[in-house]
């Protein structure tokens, strides 16, 4: 619980900071994408201080440059 | 004529009413120009009006500050020196009209420096700093004449910034006697000199000074660019100023360097720094500065090379001491015992043994402490100072390690680090380093060395950003300038400094022809 | 959006040089020594030689376009959309491996010098730092490596020196006994982490005030890395013998903890801890700027300035996300490698195949053109 709050209070902190110099020179694609990140980041906080598991994205990476490695591997064996 | 829309309402009018008087013109009638600067300046009882002719006679009056003017130089030179004029007497009997005031200043003031005044502005700033000014019946134009002249200070030793070689004049607190003192350090006549005056109320005279050819023209023109865009009440210190045109406001470091030694900014103008002077205070400025600036004292360059360079070194030992001292202390003795020597770490813990507080709170504890000494002993008169430091170093210091609420190591690590911090030649930047190490402690205390390595980092990361007029601040370690090298850490023998800092000037670089040795031959 | 103002060829040279010794310092090391044993020296030099090839074509890939960072060059010779996705890519390329960095930063804090304190606490600091890096610029983060660069130089030399003493030469032998294979297997990390991370180059080299001395800049900045990074693997073997340097998650540390001189014991172990701090920081904080340049340029933004927060912030998390432990996460040296060539190889040798498949469409169409014209 504590850390949600910490979590949040963070992301409302980033947006206090930035969201108004943004909103003054009218950036609005700016403005978008930021939410969007800090939307992503806080969620995967969340989400991450409830324990609750999430997908790794090395997991797809390592699907796509698996196979090559572990050919080379067997190759130099 | 028209205000900005940008002050505040309630004195617009008022800087209405300031800006209608000083562009008002004087007038013809002598008693009119009387009464408006008597009424103007409230019947002030320093403002001296001397009229003189008699009825018949042309009317004439001398207006000047008691206490600003020299009254010998008033006397002498205007009074005497109209009254007893032949051609005057004669002519204000016969053609009382042709007595103008340009013809006093021409031909019958003997007076050293007299310039002609067509509106008030110009009459009252020449009055309230000390000049003289003539007015004649029937002229609608006055004549300022030089009788500057006040009690200063005069011409004494440096408290803050003593050596032990080296001239030991100061700068005082009147523009004319400091600038004279630099004109007598370089007599070259390329060394300009503009003067302005900043303030709307205290009408202080700001000078720039700086060597044409070696200062670059850029920086001079930025210069002058700050000092017009100040609008302000009053300028008392040349620290206004210095916080008005500075790069930037949000940053412990000082990018403006200032000294009341006039061989200091002579050595400053030579490698083509421009200088600012302040009238009534003994600081000058001088810009662009670098970290670098702040380290070095006048002395390096009047002792051996070989002592200087040695004793940089040292002061670069106690920057070191004095910014992380305390910190290593509390981030070793909190996280990294094991980096301790075995000896030590027993008898630190034994001291550590009954103190109730753990090292964060001892440092910070002891930190304030000393902060709160220092800034005391300033304030204290001359007679009780040295005890009263005696006793609250010593004795209290004993006494808390005594009593069990701080341990003697912490006591030798926060007196070793304020001792270390008066090592810097520069007040300003001591100032700064007392201010970081905080955070610094602050980040020992809670992520040890990590902390200390990141906040480090941080330190660095924002002194590369800094910027003095244009100039990189951590001058030449970052971007590397190896030619500078020669006298930024080391001092190398005054026949190896042939070039000027590059980042100074691109133009005239050369300082010296490389001389032939100086021996003689056998 | 320019990236900087103006770096000198000596600041270009000093990042390729932190980016090659960046976090290989503390990471590497122990990847040969698990394959090659007592030979990955020689792992060592192969990969540095194949190190100096990869940086050769990827300073020809940069040499095209120089004013152009690498989101312009793309869509310029990939056509739009090809350009976008390839932008795209590299955009998660940076962040994942930014990732990557801090994650062994809090790995190694708190396993070896900081055990109580919590990863994410590291996290958000190096985050922090990273986004204040990013937000004053290139330049800055070039003045503060130039500026820290001789400690680093210093402390190195004391390090190497102090080990000499301890050096035991019998640790070479037996030499080549594997065979050729154990080698070649240690020298791929060898050569993808330290130089082929170079290809985050491809947008510092617009901010380059001279671009012809790009070139040489980048390789001696990188040949100096690689220098430093055989040196500390040599040293891993000669002081720490094969068997302990290979079963090591870090060996320059456990190095450094050998190094006693009479009463100075476990000091040394800091000198480490800030010198790998420090290439480290100075890798990540490129990694970071680039990042929000190339997603801003990507993502078609005006400003390249505002989003460090948020990114930092999503940082801590997928740090933490990308491996549930110290010893899963080194899973990723089978693969990762070979996201590396992806994006400094195969990227550098696409832009030039396109560049000269322009090239001569350009050519063809001068000389039709030139035919028009001979026959007026």
């Amino acid at each position: 619980m504590l850390s949600i709050t910490g979590i949040l209070l963070t992301a409302v902190t980033i947006a206090m900071l930035e969201v108004p110099a943004l909103w003054k020179k009218r950036l609005k694609k700016e403005l978008v994408l930021f939410s969007m990140i800090l939307l992503l980041a806080t969620g995967i906080g969340i989400v991450q201080s409830m324990h609750i598991p999430l997908p790794n994205p090395l997991d797809w990476v390592s699907s796509v440059y698996g196979p090559i490695g572990r050919l080379l591997d067997s190759v130099l064996n | 004529m028209k205000e900005k829309k940008e002050k505040q309402p309630q004195t617009s009018s008022q800087n209405l009413k300031e800006q209608a008087l000083k562009e008002k013109s004087i007038m013809a009638s002598l008693p009119d120009n009387l009464e408006l600067i008597r009424q103007q300046l409230g019947n002030s009882s320093d403002i001296v009006i001397r009229q003189v002719g008699l009825p018949g006679e042309i009317a004439w009056a001398v207006v000047y500050t008691d206490g600003l003017a020299d009254k010998q130089l008033v006397s002498e030179f205007i009074l005497e020196s109209a009254m007893l004029h032949d051609r005057v007497k004669e002519e204000s009997k016969h053609d009382p009209a042709s007595i103008s005031p340009q013809l006093l200043a021409s031909n019958v003031l003997a007076i050293g420096e007299t310039k002609e005044i067509s509106n008030f502005g110009q009459l009252f700033t020449s009055l309230l700093s000390g000049e003289s000014v003539v007015l004649v019946d029937g002229h609608a134009a006055a004549i300022t004449a030089g009788t500057r002249g006040w009690r200063d200070r005069g011409i004494s030793e440096t408290l803050t910034e003593t050596v032990v070689r080296g001239p030991k004049e100061a700068f005082t607190e009147t523009l004319r006697t400091n600038t004279a003192m630099i004109r007598r350090k370089i007599k070259d006549p390329n060394l300009w000199l503009e003067t302005r005056q900043i303030g709307r109320v205290t009408g202080t005279e700001v000078s720039v000074m700086f060597i044409k050819g070696i200062a670059e023209d850029k920086v001079v023109e930025e210069v002058r660019i700050r000092l017009e865009r100040i609008d302000i009440d009053g300028i008392l210190e040349s620290g206004y100023i210095e916080e008005l045109i500075q790069d930037e406001t949000y940053t412990p470091f000082p990018t403006i360097y200032n000294s009341e030694r006039p061989d200091v900014v002579a050595a400053e103008l030579l490698e083509g720094k421009i200088a600012i002077l302040v009238d009534g205070t003994p600081m000058v400025l001088i810009v662009p500065a670098l970290f670098v600036s702040f380290l070095h004292s006048a002395e390096d360059y009047y002792h051996r090379f070989d002592i200087s360079t040695l004793i940089r070194i040292l002061r670069y030992i106690g920057v070191f001491i004095a910014l992380f001292g305390p910190s290593l202390y509390v981030a070793i003795t909190t996280y990294h015992q094991e980096m301790i020597p075995t000896q030590l770490l027993y008898s630190l813990a034994a001291q550590r043994e009954g103190i109730p507080f753990p090292a964060f709170i001892e440092a910070i504890m002891m930190e304030v402490a000393f902060e709160i000494l220092r800034e005391a002993g300033l304030r204290m008169p001359r007679s009780i100072g040295p005890a009263v430091s005696i006793v609250g170093t010593l004795v209290i210091g004993q006494a808390a390690v005594e009593a069990g609420i701080i341990s003697a190591a912490m006591v030798i690590v926060v007196s070793t680090t304020a001792i270390a911090s008066f090592v810097f030649p520069s007040y300003s930047l001591a100032n700064t380093m007392r201010m970081l190490r905080f955070p610094l402690m602050g980040l020992a205390a809670t992520f040890g060395l990590y902390g200390i390595i990141i906040g480090t980092f941080a330190i660095v990361l924002h002194v590369s950003s800094l910027r003095s007029f244009g100039v990189p601040y951590m001058g030449p370690f970052a971007p590397l300038i190896i030619s500078d090298q020669k006298d930024a850490i080391f001092r190398m023998p005054h026949w190896a400094q042939v070039t000027r800092p590059k980042l100074m000037n691109r133009n005239n670089k050369r300082r010296q022809q490389k001389p032939a040795s100086a021996k003689p031959k056998p | 959006m320019k990236l900087t103002e103006g770096l000198s060829g000596r600041q270009f040279a000093l990042l390729a040089a932190y980016i090659s010794i960046g976090d290989s310092m503390l990471v590497l090391p122990s990847i040969p020594a698990n394959a090659a044993k007592q030979n990955a020296w020689i792992s060592a030099i192969i990969g540095l030689a194949a190190g100096m090839i990869v940086v050769w074509l990827i300073s020809a890939a940069g040499r095209l376009y120089p004013r152009m960072t690498l989101m312009q060059s793309s869509e310029r010779l990939f056509g739009k959309w090809v350009g976008k996705a390839v932008s795209g890519c590299f955009v998660m390329y940076l962040f994942l491996s930014i990732s990557a960095h801090t994650r062994e930063i809090g790995d190694f804090m708190t396993t070896q010098m900081m055990p109580e304190t919590p990863i994410q606490a590291i996290h958000i600091m190096y985050a922090g730092i990273m986004a204040m890096a990013a937000r004053l610029g290139l330049e800055t983060i070039a003045r503060t490596g130039e500026f820290l660069f001789s400690f680093f130089l210093l402390f190195l030399i004391v390090f190497i020196l102090f080990l000499i003493p301890e050096i035991k030469l019998n640790n070479l032998l037996p030499v080549w006994d594997g065979g050729l294979k154990p080698i070649l297997r240690g020298s791929i990390t060898m050569t993808a982490y330290p130089f082929m991370e170079l290809a985050v180059l491809f947008m510092v080299i617009p901010g380059v005030r001279k671009p012809e001395v790009m070139r040489s800049n980048m390789v001696k900045g990188a040949l100096f890395g690689g220098i430093v990074l055989l040196s500390i693997i040599l040293l891993s073997i000669l002081v720490l013998g094969p068997d302990y340097a290979s079963r090591s998650i870090y060996p320059s540390y456990a190095l450094a903890k050998k190094i006693s001189i009479g009463k100075f014991f476990q000091r040394l172990e800091v000198i480490l801890a800030f010198m790998w701090l420090l290439s480290s920081f100075i890798k990540s904080a490129v990694f970071f700027k680039v990042l929000q340049t190339a997603f801003a340029q990507t993502t078609g933004m005006r400003t390249d300035k505002g989003m460090e927060l948020p990114f930092s912030m999503l940082l801590v998390f997928f740090a933490l996300l990308i491996s549930s432990n110290i010893l899963d996460f080194h899973e990723v040296d089978q693969y990762w490698p070979y996201m590396d060539m992806t994006f400094s190889v195969i990227l550098s040798l696409a832009l030039l195949a396109a560049y000269a498949m322009r090239r001569s469409a350009a050519g063809r169409r001068e000389e039709l053109g030139h035919e028009n014209k001979g026959k007026d």
